[in-house]
This record gives C-alpha cells, sequence and structure tokens, in this order.
C-alpha cells in the first residue's frame, strides 16, 4: 500500500508536489518524509546513479524514478508488489509530464504543481488494493521488468554523502594538525638549545663581568 | 489663576508697532513650515524636524534631489495639524485677528508680509495648505465680519463648538486684558504663563511654552487642542452646553494622515496604531491613560488597483535579519557598497546574500530600488520557500456541521443553508483542489458518504454518542470537483430529508467530535449552524442566565464566560489541527453563545447569530454573509506575529486566535473582516532610538495553494512629549482597542465595572490633558481636549450603551449581549466605529424627490430623537442592520408606496414605483458601504411599543436611557471628574 508520494525536481530538489492526506494514521510519517527529503537534497547533489531504484527504510521501501530532471517518489509496505509501485509512479510521470511538463523547469516556489495532488490520490487509491483485476493483471504482465532494478539501504544512500563529507573533514584536520606538529617541533628544538647552552653563556658572562669588574677597579 | 510668569514675557514685549514686527512675524513662522528663528526652531519643529532628518534616512527611495532640500515643506503642515482638517485650520486663523482693535488689522497686514519675506523665502507661505483662507482675513475689513467666512466648512455640527471659542471665550478675554490698550497690534497672549509655566512645570517638554510664545497665542491655543465652553454662566442650574455644537463623528472614520509624514509606511487599513508616536520613557506612557498598541487587519480589502505586490526570492531565500528575523523593508539601510545592510528593528549589520546584491549609487541607495517592492512598498507579499511549511499547502476544506432538530426544520433553516451552499459551490476559493464534507445531527449523528463513485450520497448513522467512531475512514470529506455532483444530490435532498423529524435534542458536543476527527487530517474551516442549546453528550450546555438576581453579584460574569472546559478544550485541538470554526446560532431562545462562541474566539473564527430565525424573513441576510464567508479570500494555516524595535515589546493581544508562544499569534483561518488589537509596553525607562518601527509578519497558505508571507512595516517616532501624542493620536484606533478591553472586562467582571473602567480611562487621559494645558490658557470654565480625540467621549459613551455593555439583565438578552461583545472583538475600526455611533438619515426628501448625487443627499445625522421629526422617514443603520422609522405624520402617499399593505416587521420594499426604487437606491447605496454583513431591513412606526424602544429609541445613544446619561451630561460628567483632582 501507498503510504507516501512526493514529486521532486532534481536539480535543486525543489518539491514540486505531494500527496494529500499521506501519512494519515502514521505515527512515523515525518520522520520518512525527512528521509525523502535528505535523499532529494543527495540526489541534487548528484549522488545517484540509477533513475530507477528500491531503498529500504524501517518496514518500508521507498522507490522512485528520475525522468526529465523530475524524480518521481513512492514510500510502500515492503509486502507491496515493486512492479505495482513503480507502475504507480509511471502512471503519475506520465500525467505529470503531460500535464506540468514545459513548467517543469520555470517553476520557482515550492509545491507549485500543488494541484496534481488530485491526481496522486485518485490514482493512489488505483493502486490501494494489489488484488483487484487491474492490478493482477499489471502484476502478470512481463512487458514490465523490474528484475534489474538495484535495491539498496536507506543508510547507505544518504551514508554516501555523509561518508565523503567525513574523508574530507578528516584530512583537513590531518593538514592543520600536521602544521600545527611542524610548528611544535620547531619550538621543542630551540627550547632544546637553549637547554643546551645557557649554563654555559651565564658562566662566561659572569667570567666577562668580573673581568670587567677588575679591570675598573684596578 | 496667571502665575507669576506671567509679567515675565509681556514687558519684553514690543510696546511700538514698529519694533513689534520682527517677534510678531514669529508666529507665523512658527506655524509656517520652514524655521525663521532660533526660537521657534528650537520649538515645534523639533519634532517634526527630527521626524524629517529621520525622513531622509528612510525615504530615500523616492527621487532624492527633491527630497534633500525641502523634505520638510511638503510634510509639515500635516505633522502640525494631523488631524485637522480644513474646516479646522480655517478657524485657527480666525481668533487671532478679531480680538485686535480695529484700526490695528490694517496695520498690521503689512509687517506681516514683510517680515515674513525677510526671514523667509516666499514660497514658505503656499505651502499652507489653507493658504487661500489666510489672505482674505489678513485684508478684511476689521473684526465683525471675520468669522463668518470661516464657517463655510463642510460639516455644521462639529464647527460650532470654535464659534463659542472665538466668540464667547476668546475676545471677552482679550477685551479684559490690560495689555491690549497699548499693544494694540499684537495679540495679547491669554497664556502669559508659558515660559514661566513651561519652564517650571514642564521641563520635559520644553516646547509647548515656547511654541505659544513663537506661535502666536490663540492660534496655538487652538491647534493643540478644542474646548467647550461648560457652565458660562457661573451659578446658573443651565448645563452652558450648546447640545447642537458637541464634536460628532458624522463622516465616520476618519483615518490620521500619517502617511504623508511616512510614506514608506503600510496603508493605514493594514494598520493603525493608537497614537502615532511611542513614548519615549515608562514616566510619560504612565501619564498617557489610554491603551497604547495597534490594531492590525493583515488581509484589509484593497481598493482595484492597489494589491499587495508579490516577491519571490527564489534560490535568495527570504532576506531577513539574522537575530530578530526581521524581514527585509523599505527602512533598512544599506552600506558598505550594497554588501550589507542593517536592519531597522536591531540594527544588527547583516550580509546581503550574493544573489540579492545590488550596488549603490551616491546617495546610498540601490539602483535597483525601482524594480524592488519590497524595498519601497510597506506591504509586499513574499512566496515562502520550503523552509516556511510544515507539510505541502493545504487545501481550502469546508466542513458543514449542521444542526437538524426540529427548531432548524421548522425555521426554514435547512432550505437556506442548503440553497446557499449549493449556490457558493463554484465560487468556493481554491478549485480543483477544495475538499468539502457534510456532518448533520440532532441526537445522533448522520455522516454522509459522498464518494465520488456514488451517485446518491448515503447517510450513515452513529448513535453511540459516548464514545464517538467515523463509520468511514474515507469520503466523509471529498473533493469538490470530483464528488459534485453527489455534493449537489446531498443539498439538494437535505431540506426533506429531515422534514418529519421530531427531534428537539442537539448533540452538538459528540458532533464536533466527530467533525474534529474528519478534518484533523487537514484542517480547514468547519461551520456550525446551530439551531438549539446542545442538549446531549459531551458538551452538554444548561440553561442560565435566566436568574436576574445574579446580576450586580460578583457571580455576573460567569454568565459571559464558557461554562463547560470542553469547549475550550475543543478549541485547543482544532486550532491544534489548523481548523477554524464559525458560528452560526439561530435560536430563539438561549442557546449559550457565550460556549459556543468561545470555540470561534480561540480559533480565529467569527459568531453569527441570527436571533429567532424565520427562513421567511433572515433568508437574505444568512444567505449573504455566509456566501461571504464561504467565497471571500482566505488565508489558511497562518500564523502572524508582531515585530517592534528594541525598547517596546507588545504584551497583551486581542481578537479571535490562539496564542501559541509568548508573541505568537496562530490562526487557523483569517480573512479580510478580522482584526487584532495589541498592547505595547515600554522595556526599558528611556528610549535611545528616535524611530520604533513595527513589522507585521502573516505567514499563510493561500486558497491557490501558495505559501506566503505578508509583511507590513510601518514607522513611528519616539517622543519626549505628551502633547505630541495627544495630537498624533488616532480615535478610531483607541475606541477599536478600548472596546475590546471593555468586551475582555465583562468575562471577568461586572458590566458595571467594565463601564467604569471606559470611563476612568477616558476622565483619567483628559485630566492629564487639562494639566498640559488648562493652567497655561485660563480655561477654568472649560471643557478641553484634543482635536484629534474630540470624538472620543461620544465613542466612549456608546460603548458604555453597546449591546455588549449595556444596563443590567433586562436592558439585553445573554445571547445577544455575548455575540455582540465576540462581534466586537474582531472587527475592524471602520466598522466598530459604524457599529458605535451607528448612521441616522432622513429619507423621505430623497424619496419624494429624487437626487443626482446620492451620497451628498444622505446626511447624516446626530443620535438624539430631538432629530426625529414625525413627518419623517429615518432609515438607521449600524452596519449590521437597518431600522426605518416612520413618522407619526408621514406622507400616506410614501407609505403606501413603499410599504402598500404590508404590516409585518420584514416587508419586501421593492414595489414598482419611483419612490420604491428610489428607496431601494439608497439602501443598495449604503450596503455597498459595509459589505462584510447584510443590513436587513426592519420598519417600525413611530410610538409602535415596545419594539421602537428596543430597536431604534434605546440606540439613540445621544439620549436618555434608563441607567445612563444624556451625551451633554455625559460631557459634563466626564468635565467635572477630568476638573477635579
Amino acid at each position: 500500500m501507498v503510504k507516501l508520494t512526493m514529486i521532486a525536481r532534481i536539480t535543486d530538489g525543489l518539491p514540486l508536489a505531494e500527496g494529500l492526506d499521506d501519512g494519515r494514521d502514521q505515527k512515523d510519517a515525518d520522520f520518512y518524509k525527512q528521509q525523502a527529503k535528505l535523499l532529494f537534497k543527495n540526489l541534487s547533489k548528484g549522488h545517484y546513479e540509477a533513475s530507477r531504484m528500491s531503498i529500504e527504510t524501517g518496514p518500508y521501501y521507498f522507490h522512485y524514478i528520475i525522468e526529465g530532471r523530475v524524480c518521481y517518489l513512492t514510500m510502500c509496505d515492503r509486502s507491496y508488489p515493486k512492479k505495482l509501485a513503480f507502475q504507480y509512479l509511471e502512471d503519475l510521470k506520465n500525467e505529470f509530464e503531460r500535464v506540468n511538463g514545459n513548467q517543469i523547469e520555470t517553476a520557482a516556489r515550492p509545491y507549485a504543481f500543488i494541484k496534481f495532488d488530485t491526481f496522486i490520490q485518485k490514482t493512489k487509491k488505483l493502486y490501494m488494493d494489489t488484488r483487484t483485476q487491474r492490478n493482477l493483471a499489471k502484476l502478470n504482465d512481463e512487458l514490465y521488468e523490474v528484475h534489474q532494478i538495484m535495491t539498496r539501504n536507506v543508510q547507505e544512500v544518504l551514508g554516501v554523502g555523509e561518508k565523503l563529507d567525513q574523508v574530507s573533514e578528516m584530512s583537513s584536520r590531518l593538514t592543520s594538525e600536521s602544521r600545527i606538529y611542524a610548528d611544535k617541533a620547531k619550538d621543542l628544538n630551540r627550547q632544546a638549545l637553549i637547554r643546551k647552552w645557557a649554563p654555559v653563556a651565564i658562566v662566561l658572562g659572569v667570567v666577562m663581568v668580573l673581568f670587567w669588574v677588575k679591570t675598573k677597579i684596578w | 489663576m496667571q502665575p507669576m510668569g506671567n509679567d515675565k514675557p509681556i514687558p519684553g514685549r514690543p510696546t511700538s508697532p514698529f519694533s513689534a514686527a520682527p517677534p510678531v512675524s514669529s508666529p507665523f513662522l512658527s506655524s509656517g513650515p520652514v524655521v525663521g528663528s532660533e526660537k521657534t526652531a528650537a520649538t515645534p519643529l523639533l519634532t517634526p524636524f527630527s521626524s524629517g532628518t529621520q525622513a531622509t534616512g528612510y525615504r530615500m527611495p523616492a527621487p532624492p534631489p527633491t527630497r534633500f532640500n525641502g523634505p520638510f515643506t511638503p510634510t509639515q503642515p500635516p505633522s502640525f495639524h494631523p488631524t485637522q482638517d480644513a474646516a479646522t485650520y480655517q478657524q485657527t486663523q480666525a481668533p487671532r485677528f478679531p480680538p485686535p482693535s480695529q484700526p490695528a488689522t490694517p496695520l498690521r497686514g503689512p509687517p506681516v508680509a514683510n517680515s515674513v519675506g525677510s526671514f523667509q523665502p516666499q514660497p514658505q507661505v503656499p505651502t499652507f495648505r489653507m493658504s487661500p483662507p489666510h489672505p482674505p482675513a489678513v485684508q478684511s475689513p476689521p473684526g465683525s465680519n471675520i468669522p463668518p467666512p470661516h464657517f463655510l466648512g463642510p460639516r455644521p455640527g462639529p464647527q460650532s463648538p470654535f464659534q463659542t471659542l472665538s466668540a464667547s471665550q476668546a475676545s471677552p478675554h482679550f477685551r479684559a486684558s490690560p495689555y491690549i490698550a497699548q499693544q494694540g497690534v499684537i495679540p495679547p497672549p491669554p497664556i502669559g504663563p508659558p515660559l514661566g509655566v513651561g519652564s517650571r512645570e514642564q521641563m520635559p517638554f520644553p516646547h509647548i511654552g515656547q511654541q505659544h510664545v513663537g506661535g502666536g497665542p490663540m492660534q496655538g491655543l487652538v491647534e493643540e487642542f478644542q474646548s467647550l465652553s461648560v457652565g458660562s454662566i457661573p451659578g446658573s442650574l443651565d448645563s452652558g452646553i450648546d447640545a447642537k455644537s458637541l464634536p460628532r463623528p458624522l463622516d465616520g472614520d476618519e483615518e490620521p494622515r500619517i502617511l504623508e509624514s511616512y510614506p514608506l509606511n503600510c496603508h493605514l487599513r493594514f494598520l493603525r496604531l493608537t497614537t502615532h508616536t511611542v513614548p519615549s520613557s515608562q514616566s510619560l506612557l504612565a501619564r498617557w491613560h489610554l491603551p497604547l498598541g495597534a490594531v492590525v487587519t493583515p488581509l484589509a480589502e484593497v481598493p482595484e488597483g492597489e494589491e499587495v505586490p508579490i516577491v519571490n526570492f527564489g534560490t535568495a531565500g527570504v532576506v531577513r535579519c539574522r537575530r530578530c528575523r526581521t524581514y527585509i523593508n523599505p527602512y533598512v539601510t544599506f552600506t558598505d557598497a550594497g554588501r550589507k545592510w542593517r536592519c531597522n528593528l536591531c540594527s544588527l549589520l547583516n550580509d546581503v546574500p550574493a544573489e540579492y546584491y545590488c550596488a549603490l549609487d551616491a546617495t546610498g541607495r540601490r539602483l535597483d530600488i525601482d524594480q524592488r517592492p519590497e524595498l519601497s512598498k510597506g506591504s509586499v507579499e513574499f512566496v515562502a520557500p520550503t523552509e516556511y511549511m510544515v507539510r505541502p499547502p493545504m487545501p481550502p476544506s469546508y466542513f458543514f456541521l449542521i444542526d437538524v432538530s426540529v427548531a432548524a426544520v421548522q425555521s426554514g433553516l435547512l432550505e437556506v443553508v442548503a440553497t446557499t451552499i449549493k449556490s457558493c459551490l463554484d465560487g468556493l476559493p481554491g478549485s480543483p483542489r477544495t475538499q468539502i464534507g457534510f456532518l448533520t445531527f440532532d441526537s445522533t449523528l448522520h455522516f454522509h458518504n459522498l464518494k465520488s463513485s456514488l451517485s446518491q450520497p448515503q447517510m450513515m448513522v452513529v448513535a453511540d454518542l459516548d464514545d464517538v467512531f467515523l463509520p468511514l475512514p474515507d469520503d466523509l470529506l471529498v473533493n469538490l470537483s470530483d464528488s459534485r455532483h453527489v455534493v449537489d444530490a446531498f443539498l439538494d435532498s437535505l431540506p426533506s430529508m429531515f422534514q418529519n423529524s421530531a427531534n428537539v435534542e442537539s448533540a452538538s458536543g459528540p458532533a464536533l467530535k466527530a467533525a474534529f476527527m474528519v478534518m484533523s487530517q487537514l484542517g480547514g474551516k468547519l461551520l456550525v449552524f446551530q439551531s438549539t442549546l446542545p442538549s446531549l453528550g459531551i458538551g452538554r450546555l444548561r440553561l442560565r442566565g435566566d436568574d436576574p438576581r445574579v446580576y450586580g453579584t460578583d457571580k455576573e460574569h460567569t454568565l459571559r464566560i464558557p461554562e463547560d472546559p470542553f469547549y475550550k478544550q475543543m478549541a485547543a485541538e482544532f486550532t491544534k489541527h489548523q481548523i477554524a470554526v464559525d458560528i452560526f446560532a439561530f435560536s430563539e431562545k438561549y442557546s449559550d453563545i457565550a460556549s459556543l462562541g468561545s470555540l470561534a474566539k480561540y480559533t480565529g473564527g467569527q459568531v453569527y447569530h441570527y436571533p429567532a430565525f424565520q427562513a421567511a424573513t433572515h433568508h437574505e441576510k444568512l444567505r449573504y454573509e455566509l456566501a461571504r464567508d464561504l467565497r471571500r479570500e482566505t488565508a489558511w494555516e497562518a500564523v502572524m506575529r508582531i515585530r517592534c524595535g528594541k525598547g517596546v515589546r507588545f504584551t497583551t493581544y486581542h481578537g479571535h486566535f490562539m496564542l501559541r508562544s509568548t508573541d505568537l499569534l496562530a490562526l487557523p483561518a483569517v480573512d479580510c473582516d478580522k482584526s487584532f488589537a495589541m498592547q505595547l509596553s515600554l522595556e526599558d525607562t528611556l528610549m535611545t532610538t528616535q524611530t520604533v518601527y513595527f513589522q507585521v509578519a502573516l505567514l499563510y497558505t493561500s486558497s491557490s495553494g501558495e505559501r506566503r508571507i505578508r509583511v507590513h512595516t510601518a514607522a513611528a517616532p519616539v517622543v519626549t512629549d505628551l502633547s505630541e501624542m495627544y495630537r498624533q493620536a488616532d480615535t478610531g484606533a483607541i475606541v477599536s482597542v478600548l472596546s475590546r478591553l471593555a468586551v475582555e472586562n465583562t468575562l471577568s467582571h461586572k458590566l458595571e465595572d467594565a463601564r467604569q473602567l471606559m470611563q476612568l480611562k477616558l476622565v483619567k487621559s483628559l485630566k492629564e490633558y487639562r494639566t498640559l494645558y488648562a493652567v497655561q490658557h485660563r480655561l477654568g470654565g472649560r471643557f478641553i481636549f484634543p482635536d484629534s480625540l474630540k470624538f472620543l467621549p461620544l465613542y466612549i459613551l456608546s460603548l458604555c450603551k453597546s449591546a455588549a455593555l449595556r444596563g443590567g439583565y433586562a436592558d439585553v438578552l445573554l445571547d445577544e449581549r455575548c455575540a455582540t461583545g465576540y462581534s466586537m472583538m474582531i472587527l475592524p475600526i471602520t466598522r466598530m466605529l459604524k457599529l458605535l455611533y451607528p448612521g441616522l438619515y432622513r429619507i423621505d426628501e430623497i424619496l419624494t424627490k429624487g437626487t443626482d448625487n446620492l451620497d451628498e443627499s444622505l446626511k447624516p445625522l446626530a443620535l438624539t430623537s430631538q432629530c426625529l421629526d414625525a413627518r419623517g422617514l429615518y432609515i438607521y443603520d449600524d452596519g449590521f442592520s437597518f431600522v426605518i422609522w416612520l413618522g407619526r405624520m408621514l406622507s400616506p402617499d410614501i407609505v403606501n408606496s413603499i410599504l402598500g399593505v404590508d404590516l409585518s416587521s420584514f416587508p419586501d420594499l421593492s414595489r414598482d414605483n419611483n419612490i420604491s426604487r428610489r428607496m431601494m437606491r439608497i439602501l443598495k447605496a449604503l450596503r455597498e458601504k459595509n459589505r462584510s454583513s447584510y443590513q436587513l431591513c426592519r420598519i417600525i412606526r413611530q410610538d409602535e411599543q415596545p419594539r421602537e424602544g428596543f430597536l431604534l429609541l434605546n440606540n439613540l445613544i445621544e439620549d436618555q436611557t434608563p441607567g445612563s446619561s444624556t451625551f451633554v451630561d455625559w460631557i459634563l460628567q466626564i468635565y467635572r471628574q477630568s476638573q477635579s483632582s
């Protein structure tokens, strides 16, 4: 069963539309919405490979397709057939492109196509029950191939960006620390020098003073 | 009366006319726009000047070359006479000239002109707006004929006080003065002591005294305040007040002219301050006994062509101050070659986002200022980026909760509601996303399945009131465009569905719970149509308020607050889920509006009350108001915050909303008919800045599904002087705040206490004002008040006589009182003033003779029964209803042509004859002026008791009603109290 539907522009992660009362009677809806938004952010940074992907998160799957710089994402139960989920997204995509295709690039405000939610709502209802004749037929239809779609874990996907960040942070920390180390080494070197020669210098100084005093008085 | 200080300035006065000339000139200059001598420079110009200098700072957007040379020239007249209109100003000239002895006047003309010329370039004189009347006054033959030209003003009523002033007070006084004889030329200062008094008693307010020295005594005097002769003949019993001469707000609301001095402020229809100044210290605020605050109507209706511009920052995000989160506005200043901007509220230096950067020109203005409305307009709307959304913009959704108990069926309510909703379906905002749903209830709850695939709606009855559940998970709130045919079918069948019902019970509480369950996912607007007292299930209410003994005791106020905490809890839940509740109450009997209304109070809703609703008579009103409620532009899931500069803080808020944090108003729905009042307090003891800025920000979702931020910015000067506060006072805003305070007061105190509180505030403020001036001006026997507040005493009187505060048990039905109270909490200023001082027009002449210009012919009359002529036909308009009063000796022609033989009290007035057509035109014209509600016509005939008294005579505010005084008595009372120490 479809839990969440979101459509966003991939170039900047701007949300374009969202299913209306998604998340009804679901307490953790906000958490998964947040995750989906993170996903969009990652996608907009360019951390993505496939145009179709399934991502497992908790008891659910995110399925998304990316087409024409728009990402169509839905969240379903694990038990929900992948094939239907992608069919659903495919339907949304076709309609969305038909209705708003030419304005996608120019949309300037978030949820510019919120009116699309009525269609999302209607389509969602069609896919609600996997056992309807229509959906069974779709399931049996071999034309649409979903086997090669990759499945990954959400931590992995969201982690890609994080890991890169970590590496760069570590390396930058390394450079700064090595610089500190060099400075400290220089400092130590100088201190050692002082410690070595200071007594000699003092003795010499005293002798010189004595000499000077001696020549002055006598 | 005259202190010793009196002598000081007088000897200084020149004794010969020639040497007199230069000093005399200064009076003129002082009122003139530009500083002539340093004396005047320091004086009245002080405030305007300081505001002028600030003005140059923020007036940048305007063309700079002209601004720099003479920014004060255009701005000063208004700042001097902020609320005086043409007529008043003419008056100010008048008293100056008549008093001097006859021969002096011609002599005086030339020196004046010379001196003006010598001190200042001529062009200054024309900057007087009222200069035309000025020269005639100088040149006109002496004495007697001077006053007449000054009474040409458009408003005969309010002008008379001047007459008494110049004739009865000013001239005798002058004549009596011993100085007149020798000085001749110079208007002797009746305020001789100003310097002495001013310097001793009013150290912090130096310019009062000086102004009079510089500003010609009488002119200064009239400029500052108005006065009424009270008890002119000592010892006589006659009050001495000419009732006709009392000031009356016959023109309705007068907006102060702030925009002329602060052109970058948002329009006054959005934000009005009670006084357009901010006191500089706590001690000054303590002497200002009126409320200091603002009245905000964030979504006020704008005339065509003045729509609030929409700004989209795109990727830059909304530009705001880092620290205080102020939105960018016309008063911010750019520095560092345009890379930084300084916040005008907290003066923090912020970086300009790279996308928003623009170079500055030589004067420090941004080059792109003309393309950026947010930098040149006081009101703008920003498109909110995703950070301002917790969820996607909600669709407008309307849920109707309709009481179908027998009362509703019998009164024909169901039919009216059903047809009205049906006719509005096409006009509902937000199509095609609009959601709609219905729930009907009597002793059970009836859910209606409106699924789009059905051809007929399905009704599901839930009888379990203790544990309400939804029989269906979906399809109770449906998309209107999808299920349109089902909704139509439902509305068609609704009136007949319950025709045979004999159910008298009403399970409102459980129905509200069910509605909440349906709506909680989305939010939206819940319209409750309540015909009887909720009698079943949780939230059942009992009959109360029928005990007259409670009145006058400490328990009286409990009748006006919700009895059952259920309603308040429910309201809190509703607000949390972005649901606004509008209550439509129809019962003839008590239905506890106090409890039901609290649902509207905390959810940003509104209470409509139609006592004893009968479809035949009330249908037009309900139809109009329901349609307006459904169709008007509504802002959904809104929050509002008002920010202000350092040193001041908004502390209390009044209106229909839920306070989410200390200063965030949660408004599930808000529209043009709602306004909010708030009060300011000073934080620091002394204000260091010269100007305080206010910014109202309303974050909302429009019906079209856009998230927007509407921002109104305004600036007000900080003043150190109480008289300046009085001068800039805004009666409308003050009355609006006071009436909300009064209504809130009735919820915790007795009615009598609330009335007394209002009176006390008025008296205190007038007393304070009196101490400012009375001593200097020797106005012992006069009632003095600021020109800006000349209507305040009358408005306070009418507030005390309004349905929310009037009398006691028997005077107003409890429900009506509460309903009026709830409306007064949200009314915008203009409608509030209209409700407090309704219009009364005599129209029989217009009806018989016709008129070309209807607006001019409809002359508002004073609200007293003395104005009612038995031969006349009058119409009384309080913004909510019309009362048509037929005089006893009214010509039968008129009666026949408009009424025929109809004897009902809500007759149909449209007939096929000229008089009736004219009548309809008048009604239409009056309704046009106030489109927020529909004014239903009631007909009453003279001496038709008790309806006449109930509907009209009790509302004639200036007359004596049981337990309250007439206007004249009231003025006397206020005068006496303000005089006693």
